[in-house]
C-alpha cells in the first residue's frame, strides 16, 4: 500500500484529496502545519508527500529544502501544491527540489497521474 | 584647486637642505669670482655711489614691470639697467655687494620669506659677480666708447642668463615647476626684458655723461611703463578670477543630490577666494535652510546655528570682506575660525518652511587686505551659479523621489495582484476539487460524504463571491469612486441592528451600550453599518469567549466614538498596524481558518476615511482587542459625488 502524506492547512483541500486518493487505494496521512509534517516525515517517512507552500509555522518551501538537505529524505518524492502561480514562484518551487509543481486550482486527474509516476505500484 | 601642493614636514626639510646647499654653492662661486677679479678691482667705489646703486637695486626689485603686447604679457625688472650703471661706476666687489643688498632689501620688503630672500640675494650676487668679471675681462677698466658698451651688454646678458638659470633651479628644487619648463618657457621673455632694461641702463649711463639731470629725461618713460604695469596686473587678476569662475561653473554642472551640490559650491567658493573654510547654505525641499562646510580636510553638514550665522551675514554684509572681529559675538562663535570673512548671497525669505535664496561665506586666515574687493566680486558672481546648481539638485532629488515612489507603487501593485491571485485560487481549488470529486466518485459515495462535498463547494463558492465583492468595493473606495450619501442617522438603531444580525453567530455574547447624547449624527448609514458589522464579525471570530461590547459615546470636540471591544487573545503591539493591511495573515498561513477575506479591516479603514472618521486598534484592559471609530458629528458634504457618476460598485445582490 502506497502511503501518501498530505500537508495543507486548508481542511477542505485535505478532505477532497483524501477522498480521491483513498478511492484509488492509497493510504493517506495528513498534517495541517509544517512542524507536524516534519515530525511525521522524520519518524515514519511516507512514499510520497503532497506539500502546500503557505503553512503556519514552517513554510512548505522551507520544509522541502530541509528534506533535500537531509540524506535520509533526499530522494523522497514531493509534489508541491500551491496557489502561488507566478512564474518566478513556480521556478522557486522547482529550485527547492520539488518533483512536480501543481498550481491551485488543480485537476485531480493530474494529481493522480503524478502520484502514479512517483510511486508506481 | 589652485592651492600649493601638500608637503609633509620631511619633504619640506629635504627642500631646505637642498636650497641651503645651492645657496652655499652660489656664495662660493661669488667669492671665487670676486677674488679672481680683485686684482683689477682696486676700487670698491665711492660711498655715495655705493649707496645710490644699492638703493637703485632695491627700488627696481620692488617695481616689477609688465607690458601687454597683444595677448602676451611681458614682465621684467630694470635690474639689468642698474647693473649697467653699476658696471661703469663701481668695482666688482661693490657691484656684488650692492646687488645682493638691493635684492635682499626688496625681498624683505615684499615679505618673501627668509629662505627665498636669502637665495635670491645669493643668486643676484653671483650673477653680478659673473657680470663684473666678464666686464673687466672683455672691456677692462680702461675701455671707453663702443668696446666698453659692447662689454657692458655682454655682461648684462651673462647676468640675465645667470639669474634665469638660478631661478629655474630654485623652482625645480622647491617643486614649483620642472627645470626645463621654467627655463624654456620664460627664456624669450627674460631675454627681451634684459635687452630692454640693459639698453635703458646704457641710455642712463650715456646721459649721465652730460650731467646728473639728463637721466631724469627717462623718468616719464619709466612712469608710463609703471602705469601700464599696474593696469596689466589688475587686468590679469580680473581675467584670472573669471577664468577660475568659469572653470568652477563648468565643473559643477553634473546632476547630483542637494547635499553634494552644497558641498561642491562651498568647495569651489573656497578655492575661488583662496579661503580656508567655506560654508554654502540653501533651503532644502521643505524650505528649511541647510548648509555644508568644506575645509582643508573634510566636508560635513553645518550645524543649525552656523547656518543661521551665515544667513544673517548674507543679510547684513553681503558682497564685502569683513574682519571676523567686527561681527557680533554669537556670530563669531557660530562661524568656523578665520580672520576675515567674505559673504555673498540673497535671502528672499528666510522664514522657516518657505525659505528661498542662497548664502555663501568663506573664511580666510591670511592677514592681507589685498584684493578684498576682487574676492567679494568673484564670490558674488559665483553665487548665482551656486544658486543654480543647488536648485537643480533640488529638482533632481524631487524627480528621483517621484521615480522611487512610482517604482514603489508598481511593486505594490505587482504584490497586490499576486496576493489577489493567491486569494482567489485558494477557495476555487476547494470548490472545483469538491465538484470534481462528486463527479469522479459518483455512486461510490454515501449520502453523508456527498453532503460534505456539496457543503464545501457551496461555502467556498460563497467565500469567493464575498471576496470578489470586497475586492471591487476596495477598488472603488481606493479610487474614491464610492459615493458617500449622508443622512440623519440614529446610531443606536444601527448598533442594535448589527447586534441582532450577528446575535445568533455570537451566541448572544454581544452587548450594546450607548448614551443618549450620542444618538444622532449626519453620515452615510450603509457604510457605517458595514464598518461596525465587519468589526463585530472580527470580534466574534477571533474572540471565541467573553462578551463583545459595542458602545457609542460622545467624544471630545463634538465627535462620536464607537468602540467594539472583545476579550479574546488580542493583537500584539507590533502587529497592530499590519492588521489594517490587505491579505495579512498574522501566522503566515495561506488559508483563512476563520473564513475571512483578508480585506475586512483594510476595507473598514478605507470606509472610515470616506466617512471622515478615524479607525484605530488598542488593547483591551485585561486582554483582548478594542477597535475605536471616531466619527465627526456631521459629514462635511451632504453628497460627496463620485468621480465617475454611475460607477457605484458595491454589492448588487
Amino acid at each position: 500500500m502506497t502511503r501518501v502524506l498530505v500537508v495543507d492547512d486548508d481542511p477542505n483541500v485535505v478532505e477532497v484529496i483524501a477522498a480521491n486518493l483513498e478511492a484509488e487505494g492509497y493510504t493517506v496521512e495528513t498534517a495541517a502545519d509544517g512542524n507536524q509534517a516534519w515530525k511525521l516525515l522524520t519518524t515514519s517517512p511516507p512514499d510520497v508527500v503532497l506539500l502546500d507552500w503557505m503553512l503556519p509555522g514552517r513554510s512548505g518551501i522551507d520544509l522541502l529544502a530541509e528534506l533535500r538537505a537531509d540524506p535520509q529524505t533526499h530522494e523522497l518524492p514531493v509534489v508541491l501544491l500551491s496557489a502561488k502561480a507566478r512564474d518566478e514562484e513556480i521556478w522557486a518551487g522547482w529550485q527547492a527540489g520539488a518533483n512536480y509543481y501543481l498550481t491551485k486550482p488543480f485537476r485531480l486527474e493530474q494529481l493522480l497521474y503524478y502520484l502514479k509516476e512517483l510511486a508506481p505500484g | 584647486m589652485g592651492l600649493t601642493p601638500e608637503t609633509s614636514p620631511g619633504q619640506r626639510l629635504g627642500v631646505r637642505v637642498r636650497v641651503g646647499a645651492l645657496l652655499a654653492l652660489h656664495a662660493g662661486v661669488t667669492a671665487g669670482l670676486v677674488v679672481l677679479s680683485a686684482a683689477n678691482a682696486g676700487r670698491l667705489g665711492s660711498v655715495d655711489h655705493l649707496l645710490g646703486v644699492a638703493a637703485a637695486f632695491a627700488l627696481v626689485g620692488l617695481l616689477p614691470m609688465e607690458v601687454e603686447l597683444g595677448r602676451t604679457t611681458f614682465s621684467f625688472t630694470l635690474v639689468e639697467g642698474v647693473l649697467v650703471v653699476a658696471l661703469f661706476t663701481l668695482g666688482p666687489l661693490g657691484i656684488v655687494l650692492t646687488a645682493a643688498l638691493g635684492e635682499a632689501l626688496a625681498g624683505l620688503t615684499q615679505r618673501r620669506g627668509p629662505m627665498r630672500t636669502a637665495y635670491h640675494g645669493a643668486a643676484t650676487a653671483m650673477a653680478a659677480a659673473v657680470a663684473a668679471g666678464m666686464f673687466s675681462v672683455v672691456g677692462g677698466p680702461a675701455a671707453h666708447g663702443a668696446p666698453a658698451w659692447a662689454a657692458a651688454l655682454l655682461a648684462t646678458a651673462a647676468f640675465a642668463v645667470c639669474t634665469h638659470v638660478s631661478t629655474s633651479v630654485f623652482l625645480a628644487t622647491t617643486g614649483e615647476g620642472a627645470f626645463e619648463d621654467v627655463l624654456l618657457v620664460s627664456a624669450s621673455v627674460g631675454a627681451l626684458g634684459a635687452a630692454v632694461s640693459g639698453s635703458a641702463g646704457l641710455a642712463v649711463t650715456a646721459l649721465a655723461g652730460r650731467g646728473w639731470v639728463a637721466p631724469l629725461l627717462l623718468a616719464p618713460l619709466v612712469g608710463v611703463v609703471l602705469l601700464e604695469t599696474r593696469r596689466a596686473a589688475s587686468h590679469r587678476a580680473e581675467r584670472l578670477r573669471f577664468e577660475r569662475l568659469y572653470t568652477a561653473s563648468a565643473r559643477t554642472t553634473g546632476l547630483q543630490g542637494f547635499a553634494a551640490a552644497l558641498a561642491q559650491a562651498a568647495g569651489e567658493a573656497r578655492a575661488l577666494v583662496t579661503g580656508d573654510v567655506a560654508v554654502c547654505c540653501a533651503p532644502d525641499m521643505d524650505g528649511v535652510w541647510r548648509g555644508m562646510v568644506v575645509d582643508d580636510t573634510s566636508t560635513h553638514a553645518a550645524p543649525p546655528e552656523m547656518v543661521q550665522a551665515v544667513v544673517d551675514l548674507v543679510e547684513g554684509a553681503a558682497g564685502r570682506e569683513v574682519p571676523v572681529a567686527d561681527l557680533p559675538p554669537e556670530a563669531r562663535t557660530a562661524l568656523p575660525p578665520g580672520r576675515t570673512v567674505v559673504a555673498a548671497g540673497t535671502t528672499i525669505s528666510s522664514s522657516p518652511g518657505q525659505a528661498t535664496g542662497i548664502a555663501l561665506a568663506v573664511l580666510r586666515s591670511q592677514p592681507t587686505e589685498d584684493g578684498a574687493a576682487g574676492r567679494a566680486k568673484v564670490l558674488w558672481a559665483f553665487v548665482f551659479h551656486a544658486a543654480l546648481i543647488t536648485t537643480n539638485a533640488l529638482l533632481f532629488e524631487r524627480v528621483e523621489d517621484a521615480l522611487r515612489h512610482q517604482v514603489d507603487l508598481n511593486r505594490q501593485k505587482d504584490e497586490f495582484l499576486a496576493a489577489v491571485s493567491h486569494e482567489l485560487r485558494t477557495p476555487l481549488a476547494s470548490m472545483l476539487g469538491s465538484v470534481e470529486t462528486l463527479k469522479r466518485l459518483e455512486g461510490r459515495m454515501d449520502a453523508d460524504a456527498r453532503g460534505r462535498f456539496f457543503g464545501i463547494a457551496l461555502r467556498q463558492g460563497k467565500r469567493l463571491q464575498r471576496l470578489i465583492e470586497e475586492l471591487l468595493l476596495t477598488a472603488a473606495v481606493e479610487h474614491r469612486q464610492e459615493a458617500v450619501v449622508v443622512e440623519q442617522v440614529d446610531v443606536a438603531v444601527i448598533l442594535d441592528e448589527v447586534a441582532e444580525d450577528l446575535g445568533a453567530a455570537a451566541d448572544g455574547r454581544i452587548v450594546v451600550a450607548h448614551d443618549a447624547a450620542s444618538a444622532v449624527l449626519t453620515t452615510d448609514p450603509s457604510k457605517l453599518r458595514q464598518v461596525v458589522t465587519n468589526l463585530v464579525e472580527n470580534a466574534v471570530k477571533y474572540a471565541p469567549t467573553g462578551e463583545i461590547e459595542v458602545a457609542g459615546r460622545s467624544g471630545p470636540g463634538g465627535t462620536l466614538i464607537l468602540s467594539v471591544t472583545d476579550h479574546g487573545p488580542g493583537i500584539a503591539p507590533e502587529d497592530r498596524d499590519r492588521v489594517f493591511e490587505r491579505f495579512v495573515q498574522l501566522d503566515g498561513s495561506s488559508t483563512r481558518t476563520q473564513g475571512g477575506t483578508g480585506l475586512g479591516l483594510y476595507l473598514c479603514r478605507g470606509l472610515a476615511d470616506l466617512l471622515e472618521a478615524e479607525l484605530v486598534l488598542a488593547e483591551t484592559p485585561g486582554g483582548g482587542a478594542t477597535f475605536t471609530l471616531t466619527l465627526p458629528r456631521s459629514h462635511s458634504s451632504s453628497f460627496a459625488s463620485p468621480r465617475r457618476p454611475g460607477a457605484f460598485v458595491g454589492s448588487q445582490r
